[in-house]
């Protein structure tokens, strides 16, 4: 199993968010993670990529308790998307890449390659400030999978694209899911989530 | 490690890139340049010579004599002396001088100018040639008595202090080096508050724009965070370093093209050695007085410039992290910008301490509160600088190195704590 999560509790002072959680995900699978405004999706997804830790429970990947070294195989879309304004959309890629683990010249290649599948190879030289929201949304999702992780995790990933490229983004999670990619998928769009997702858990 | 570099490299680069960052590496050496030349070329280059019409009613001051700035030239009356005044621009001021009431030479004399303020030149030339006619008018029994030759000797005669160290016996050039001292600490200040801010406001971008969120789901608070610092850090001596060196050049330009002038201060500061070191059987190498633009190129020759750099250099750098990493946690924590301006300056004010104590500090240099100061990390940068041109103890200096060192650690342990906890909220 790639990741484990089991028994996790989460509070904010007295206010506790998450409690006793537990699920698995496993390569090839999308986990829908559903739940109301101020549920807990987004603590549970930041507590996965050890932006937050949890008070009690564990989280396991690949067998082993969830350690720094892991995030080099985790890619994360938060909600709220950001970007360096004035970093070229090439080079941010790339520099996202490398604290990733990826080399200088591995992490070019696989940006390029991103970047022709999207059909945004013009956009390599350009300023991110320079880019139209949808295009910069395109570029988030790139700096979230350019390094091959093995487990996604994407915090209402349709948000703020239009009809076109919400279709080209579930293509691509389809595609990353079927080449073994784990997805968690924090979403409110029911629609995507029944279309999209192997199983899913309610907060 | 390879994180850590991947981050200072792109900190460095996007510093770089900006094209104030270039504006600026220009602009300060030709500022700096500036400030070297424009008191040594002026105080060599005799201004134009201005003439001053003397209305004399007593009749006493006749024989006001020329200098090579002020030209002085009697007139009958003030009406036809205005009516000069107001047809030749060559003509600076009228000198009026009343006549006597009941026999007494007047108290008061009086400068018509055009323009704002009369020249400083003409002011003191008037000034001193009055009290001159003056005093020879009242010591009149005693001057006849002199030959023209002794004359011209009590009239020329004039004492100018030089400031010696009395170890050393050496000139000190104290108004040079006061000068010297304070552009360091102003320099100081600013580039600690121009490097700091920077390293805040990049702490805010990434916190306004959430990419923080991005890259600490891949790096560790404290690699993000000293990634940033070591970074802008690497940028900033990339421009004191260009600073340094343009400034050099343009004063090497400078000197150059003014070679016969620096030459002959040269000499002069020997002689003025050989004088206070030898004793009065010296003074007859020791010819003619020393002038403003002698006093100043001597004491700018005299500062140990690769000292000042080095001690310049390393003080910036630990003033630079200290400051960057409370700015950087200090941004992280706070989520508007008009409480976070309100706290820079919180942080920023023994700095812009220092800046408003430099009199005091400057009239004792190596006083209880110039100690003080040194041994206080937020303070020690820039009154290290503001005291270095005097001379400074190497213990004041390792003991400041070391505290500001240790400050800096608690600093940093405090910062990497507040932007994990806080670069989320």
């Amino acid at each position: 199993m790639l990741l484990e999560v089991q028994e996790i509790e989460k509070s904010y002072g007295t206010h506790r968010v998450l409690d006793g959680v537990s699920f698995t995900a496993d390569s090839g699978e999308v986990v829908g993670v559903l739940g109301a405004n101020g549920a807990g999706k987004t603590t549970l997804l930041r507590l996965v990529t050890r932006l937050l830790r949890p008070d009690s429970g564990t989280i396991l990947f690949d067998g082993h308790p969830l350690a720094q070294d892991d995030l080099a195989q985790i890619g994360y879309l938060p909600e709220e998307r950001g970007l360096y304004r004035h970093m070229r959309a090439g080079e941010q890629v790339v520099y996202l890449a490398q604290l990733k683990g990826l080399s200088h010249n591995d992490a070019g290649h696989a940006a390029h390659e991103w970047f022709n599948r999207l059909g945004a190879q013009d956009w390599w030289s350009r300023p991110v400030n320079r880019l139209s929201k949808g295009m910069q949304q395109k570029v988030q999702f790139i700096t979230t999978v350019v390094h091959h992780p093995r487990l996604l995790i994407l915090d209402e990933p349709f948000s703020g694209f239009d009809r076109d490229n919400a279709a080209m983004l579930r293509d691509e999670i389809r595609r990353l899911c079927d080449e073994g990619t784990a997805i968690l998928l924090s979403t409110h769009n029911l629609d995507a989530a029944s279309d999209l997702c192997t199983k899913t858990i309610e907060l | 490690m390879k994180k850590l570099l991947v981050i200072i490299s792109r900190e460095y680069r996007m510093r770089l890139r900006r094209p104030a960052f270039w504006v600026l590496t220009l602009l300060v050496p030709l500022l700096l340049a500036a400030l070297y030349a424009i008191p040594v070329i002026a105080a060599s280059k005799a201004a134009d010579r201005a003439t001053v019409l003397v209305v004399d009613e007593t009749g006493l001051f006749g024989s006001l004599q020329s200098t090579g700035e002020v030209s002085f030239q009697p007139q009958a009356d003030l009406s036809h002396a205005r009516q000069r005044m107001t047809e030749a621009d060559s003509v600076a001021a009228i000198l009026f001088i009343p006549a006597r009431q009941n026999g007494e030479v007047p108290r008061d004399a009086f400068l018509y100018h055009r323009d704002n303020r009369p020249p400083q030149a003409v002011v003191n030339a008037a000034n001193s040639q009055l009290q001159l006619l003056l005093r020879r008018s009242i010591l009149a029994d005693v001057y006849a008595q002199l030959d023209p030759a002794q004359r011209r000797s009590v009239e020329n005669t004039g004492i100018r202090i030089h400031t010696l160290d009395a170890d050393s016996g050496r000139e000190s050039f104290a108004t040079v080096k006061t000068v010297a001292a304070t552009v360091l600490a102003v320099l100081m200040v600013l580039a600690l508050l121009v490097f700091g801010i920077q390293v805040m406001r990049s702490v805010q971008e990434e916190k306004a724009t959430r990419v923080a969120e991005v890259v600490a789901s891949s790096a560790k608070a404290v690699q993000l965070l000293s990634g940033k610092l070591v970074g802008i850090a690497l940028a900033a001596v990339t421009q004191l370093v260009l600073w340094a060196c343009l400034t050099a050049a343009a004063i090497g330009l400078i000197q150059k093209a003014n070679s016969d002038l620096f030459a002959q201060a040269r000499s002069q500061q020997e002689a003025t050695l050989s004088v206070a070191t030898k004793g009065v059987e010296a003074t007859a190498q020791y010819n003619s007085p020393v002038q403003l633009v002698d006093e100043t190129v001597q004491g700018l020759t005299a500062i140990n410039l690769p000292l000042v750099a080095s001690i310049f250099f390393l003080f910036f750098l630990l003033g630079y992290l200290l400051y960057g990493a409370l700015l950087a946690a200090l941004a992280a924590r706070l989520d508007s910008d008009a409480d976070a301006l309100q706290w820079v300056l919180v942080i920023l004010s023994p700095l812009l301490l220092t800046l408003l104590l430099i009199p005091m500090l400057l009239n004792a240099t190596g006083g209880i509160l110039a100690t003080l100061l040194t041994y206080i990390p937020f303070t020690a940068p820039a009154t290290v600088l503001l005291r270095l041109p005097f001379g400074i103890g190497i213990t004041d200096i390792a003991i400041a190195v070391l505290l500001i060192a240790l400050c800096f650690a608690a600093a940093s342990l405090l910062a990497a704590r507040t932007y994990r906890r806080h670069i989320l909220s």
